[in-house]
């Protein structure tokens, strides 16, 4: 075949091409073809921002609840490797190994979601499970333990939930009802270790459902509770100032 | 295991005993950050911006792979390996270079079609986010308008396939939707190969004349 036959063969492919609709012997041949010829590139390119478009014709279609779920929850196990932290999203830096980080409310919109998410992840059995083609293999449940805090007082209708995954080294805390923080507060988690003094372990303010989820970056082991009183902002304080009252015991 | 404790410690704890705390409370990367941003926050890992991405593109993208499918809990797993192969692809997106949501919703055309038509992820003809460049960000990047424009995208891009010959549409359609080849359209419409990529061809030369025409583009 002449190049220029080969040109024109290939040139009448383009729009199946785009569409991924050539057998795949002529996409090879197209695509072989590319490289070498500006006009066909830019007709390629060209065609595709229109495939490119029409899947915004396409009518919206709410999905079931549990896929943004599924999805988060994928992601969090699928935990790709840390880079540069975003501005707005600062992880909290305690000592080391305690690790913490906020899950803010614009990604955890719901408490209950927030706590299926970690439940997906963990197999917990909270709903579907993760989706087969992504889920990492989903540790048995003896690796996962569950914990309640109660609130009281100021704080009777707050609640949370806290999930310690022992194989993954995290917890998760996820809390719900957290009355509104006064101007300049914020809430803060403590760990209460066996032994010792309590451990300031992440600072938080919940959002405007009074709902946030905590991940920490550690196990519960040693700790006997966990507790939140409200402390000055924006880095709380160092030991509590307050009797807490939203508290859970672990074990 | 879980029970709420009794009063855990007294108010006498000395202040800093024995730790330093490090940290500060968290902003969000709010409804109105622009796709931009949010590429730019996805590649850092930030969660925050793939749960905003779903809430703005989730019900699209399902609608997507659910006409394709035609079955939900099919068209779930499809969104799902979509939205988690961004995730995990997230840190080689170049935002001056592509749009997210044409990758997202290509991946989710051709991660259906390939359930469709029983073809492996090997076999599949997938873009890296780098390269994307079709339906550049024409959505503004503040809040209000995100909504608004998106529906003004829609209608242009409905409007632009409405105005196709009968003929010309069903081409594209079959391949896009039915992941047919054009050589099973010929088949199906009863016509000759050539007359396949032309219709298809045209349909595609059209949709981009008119589309551009609606300024959702900018480049020539």
């Amino acid at each position: 075949m002449s190049p220029e036959r080969e040109h024109e063969e290939i040139e009448s492919l383009l729009g199946a091409f785009v569409l991924g609709a050539t057998e795949a012997e002529e996409e090879e041949m197209v695509r072989a073809h590319l490289p070498g010829c500006a006009s066909c590139t830019a007709t390629v390119r060209r065609l595709e921002r229109a495939v490119g478009a029409i899947p915004f014709a396409v009518e919206a279609v709410t999905p079931p609840r549990r896929l943004r779920e599924q999805i988060l929850a994928a992601a969090a196990a699928s935990r790709p490797p840390a880079r540069a932290m975003p501005q707005r999203t600062r992880v909290l830096r305690l000592p080391t190994p305690r690790l913490a980080r906020i899950w803010t409310g614009a990604g955890v919109r719901s408490a209950v979601a927030a706590a299926a998410i970690i439940a997906f992840a963990l197999g917990l059995g909270l709903g579907a499970g993760i989706g087969r083609s992504v889920s990492p293999p989903p540790p048995s449940s003896a690796a996962v333990a569950e914990y309640a805090l109660h609130g009281s007082g100021t704080m009777a209708v707050a609640q949370g939930h806290a999930f310690e995954l022992k194989q993954q080294g995290l917890t998760l805390v996820e809390f719900s009802g957290m009355p509104a923080l006064e101007a300049g507060k914020v809430y803060e988690l403590w760990l209460i270790p066996q032994q010792g003094d309590p451990v300031p372990a992440a600072v938080f303010k919940p959002d405007a459902e009074g709902s946030r989820v905590v991940v920490l970056a550690r196990n519960l082991r040693g700790v006997k509770a966990l507790a939140v009183t409200a402390e000055a902002g924006p880095n709380g304080a160092t030991a509590p100032t307050e009797q807490p009252q939203l508290v859970g015991t672990v074990g | 295991m879980i029970g709420a404790a009794s009063p855990v410690w007294q108010l006498t704890a000395p202040p800093g005993a024995g730790f330093r705390i490090e940290h500060a409370v968290l902003t969000r990367l709010g409804p109105g950050a622009g796709d931009t941003e949010l590429g730019r926050a996805l590649a850092t890992a930030d969660i925050d911006a793939l749960a905003l991405l779903y809430d703005r593109y989730g019900a699209l993208a399902y609608g997507i792979a659910l006409r394709i499918l035609g079955d939900p809990r099919l068209a779930e797993d499809i969104v799902q390996e979509a939205f988690i192969k961004l995730w995990n692809n997230a840190s080689t997106f170049d935002a001056s270079r592509g749009s997210l949501r044409t990758w997202l919703m290509a991946s989710v055309r051709n991660r259906a079609i390939d359930q469709l038509r029983g073809r492996g992820a090997h076999e599949r003809r997938e873009v890296g986010l780098d390269v994307v460049d079709a339906l550049p960000s024409t959505v503004p990047e503040s809040d209000p308008w995100v909504a608004v424009s998106a529906a003004m995208e829609r209608d242009a891009v409905r409007e632009a396939v409405a105005r196709l010959p009968v003929d010309q549409k069903q081409a594209i359609e079959l391949a896009f939707y039915g992941g047919y080849t054009y050589r099973e359209i010929a088949e199906i419409s009863r016509v000759p190969l050539s007359t396949v990529k032309g219709r298809i061809r045209l349909a595609l030369e059209k949709l981009h004349s008119y589309l551009e025409g609606k300024g959702l583009w900018n480049e020539p």
